[in-house]
């Protein structure tokens, strides 16, 4: 009952992990991984020595903090105003319309900012314009393309990810808020003293997550929100990987792309980790 | 006491509107805030409603903003006209992925979930497929060597590079082996002791008791295939079995491309009006079935979040 699942992982997740030696050989499609000659290090080397390289590292881990600054606190924020809320028209119609845009596809997600920001016909110029102001090709200037990027992403995923954090409100007992507001606390103190130690042990967990996969910052989202005008600035280790790689052919070279991320991120897993330990005495391992 | 009148004396306030000891102001303030992000999710899906029926020059000149103007299904019938037959078959492929993808992916999930939900001893294996699970959600397989497993397995330009590689979904396997676990026990010793086997507990038995379940991760999984994106820009090559997203995509990166050279004869071809409409021809399914939706993929985020 188990083999067919079994054989999936193996054959989809163990296989290409193994594949990734290719790294370290000058991979050729013909001779195939078993026959392609080793190279040692050399396709980091050449990497490290690459002009593109730089850029390509600094965009990722920007844009991969910039979205976990900006997208992390977004949902927490949201649970919190949520839980203020009695059941009720106004808090169904928010919930209903806040977890809405998780289950578009980034290919519209994207689309639908392009449009709104542009300055033939969308909303944010034809307003611009009315205030007198000057329109703005957002998508083709590079400084907009990274506040782009994290708005969408905060649009996107934080009506859905304050779900957990909902849950975790649902299970403090109600009788801890009776007592503090039959002594007078205010509800502003409350969240202090009694909300957000509660939600500690959550926002730690989903924060290890993050930091484990902060260079996991999403091709789609990228590929189909970039354009060739914002290039620079846009391109990260993902998005490199698929067009030197896959469009490119450069097979070797790009895996060493990805394993350098992976190290990267596990790094970054561990030191979250260490950090969260020492400062709450909780962690992931 | 006065501190105890404070609570007492807005009871009626506070049953309607806010929580124990908040002050009007704070309820008016959250309240503000909500309406504030509520709007910033739906006003966006308005204009963009707005704008694909309207009259393409209204949109270019920036003047619809919530309420169509010269209303029109001009924008919606310029793909279906016959030289933009791909879409409606894109349209087709996709529904067609999304159904017997989703079917695939959760039958395959179900069935592994569960011998690795039963106890040690009587599938010892079980810990170590769960490890399995575990490893590949927090490592994804890197993009290259992923890329030529699937092709030396002769997958590429079929459908079946899109369902093989998600065939179990580990994520949702997680949900299903806690829920599998949260069975009674005694049902599954009734079912041995009718001489039955474990193909006939996990089919009868585990199975049909597990449907809420089951349901959650269908919508996860129909998602999944619904927006699949990455997929099938690496393995599918054909047009005729492109799925919807890619396509999409193709049609508005052209038309990007082409923007301000292309003096059209078709007044929709090309305008921002006719890529809104376009963006909600794909939005539409979601949201037609998010109602649905809604109430399965609380609970089954619930059941991760208490995981967790």
């Amino acid at each position: 009952m188990v083999l067919p699942g079994v054989a999936f992982f193996v054959l989809f997740k163990i296989i290409p992990g193994l594949g990734s030696v290719i790294a370290f050989q000058d991979f050729n499609i013909f001779k195939g991984i078993f026959r392609s000659d080793w190279v040692g290090l050399d396709n980091f080397r050449a990497l490290l020595s690459y002009s593109e390289f730089p850029r390509i590292f600094r965009n990722s881990l920007t844009i991969g903090l910039l979205k976990i600054i900006f997208t992390f606190p977004a949902p927490v924020i949201l649970a919190l105003l949520l839980n203020e809320l009695r059941p009720g028209a106004f808090k169904k119609l928010s919930q209903t319309a806040l977890y809405l845009p998780h289950f578009l596809s980034w290919v519209v997600v994207s689309q639908l900012f392009i449009n709104i920001l542009s300055p033939q016909g969308g909303a944010v110029n034809s307003v611009i314009a009315f205030f007198g102001g000057k329109e703005i090709f957002f998508m083709a200037q590079e400084k907009w393309f990274r506040p782009i990027f994290i708005i969408s992403s905060v649009w996107k995923e934080s009506g859905y990810e304050s779900i957990i954090y909902l849950a975790a409100l649902a299970a403090i007992p109600t009788e801890q808020y009776e007592s503090a507001a039959i002594d007078g606390v205010g509800r502003v103190q409350q969240l202090l003293h009694i909300t957000l130690p509660a939600l500690l042990p959550t926002i730690v967990v989903v924060f290890l997550l993050r930091t484990g996969n902060f260079l996991e910052v999403g091709f789609d989202q990228i590929w189909t929100l970039a354009n060739p005008l914002v290039w620079s600035v846009a391109d990260v280790f993902d998005t490199y990987v698929y067009r030197v790689g896959v469009l490119g052919g450069a097979y070797s070279m790009s895996t060493a792309v990805s394993m350098f991320k992976s190290a990267i991120s596990l790094t970054f897993l561990m030191g979250g980790n260490y950090v969260a330990k020492k400062a709450t005495g909780r962690g992931l391992f | 006491m006065a501190a105890g009148k404070i609570g007492r004396a807005n009871s009626a306030f506070f049953k309607s509107y806010g929580k124990f000891g908040a002050t009007p102001v704070e309820v008016g303030i959250v309240y503000l805030l909500l309406a504030a992000s509520t709007a910033a999710v739906l006003l966006p899906f308005l204009h963009e409603i707005a704008k694909s029926f309207s009259h393409p020059n209204d949109v270019e000149a920036g003047r619809v903003l919530l309420f169509p103007l010269r209303p029109t299904l001009g924008n919606y019938r310029y793909f279906l006209q016959p030289e933009f037959n791909a879409l409606p078959r894109a349209f087709v492929n996709n529904l067609f992925i999304t159904a017997f993808g989703t079917l695939w992916s959760v039958f395959f999930t179900a069935l592994t979930a569960f011998p690795v939900s039963r106890p040690r001893k009587e599938f010892p294996a079980g810990k170590g497929v769960m490890a399995l699970v575990i490893f590949s959600i927090v490592f994804a397989p890197p993009m290259i060597p992923y890329f030529l497993a699937v092709r030396s397995y002769g997958l590429i330009d079929s459908w079946w590079s899109l369902f093989l590689p998600h065939t179990v979904l580990p994520f949702n396997m997680t949900l299903v082996v806690s829920y599998y676990r949260g069975l009674p026990e005694e049902l599954f010793e009734a079912c041995r002791i009718d001489g039955g086997g474990d193909l006939r507990m996990a089919f009868n038995i585990a199975m049909p008791l597990s449907k809420p379940i089951l349901a959650t991760v269908g919508i996860y999984t129909a998602v999944v295939f619904w927006n699949m994106f990455l997929h099938p820009l690496l393995f599918i090559r054909s047009q005729d079995l492109m799925p919807l997203q890619v396509f999409v995509r193709s049609i508005l990166a052209d038309a990007a491309d082409m923007a301000g050279q292309d003096a059209s004869l078709n007044l929709f071809s090309n305008s921002q009006s006719s890529k809104s409409a376009l963006v909600m021809l794909t939005t539409a399914p979601i949201v037609l079935v998010y109602p649905f939706m809604q109430r399965h993929f609380i609970k089954g985020s619930l059941s991760g979040a208490l995981k967790s």
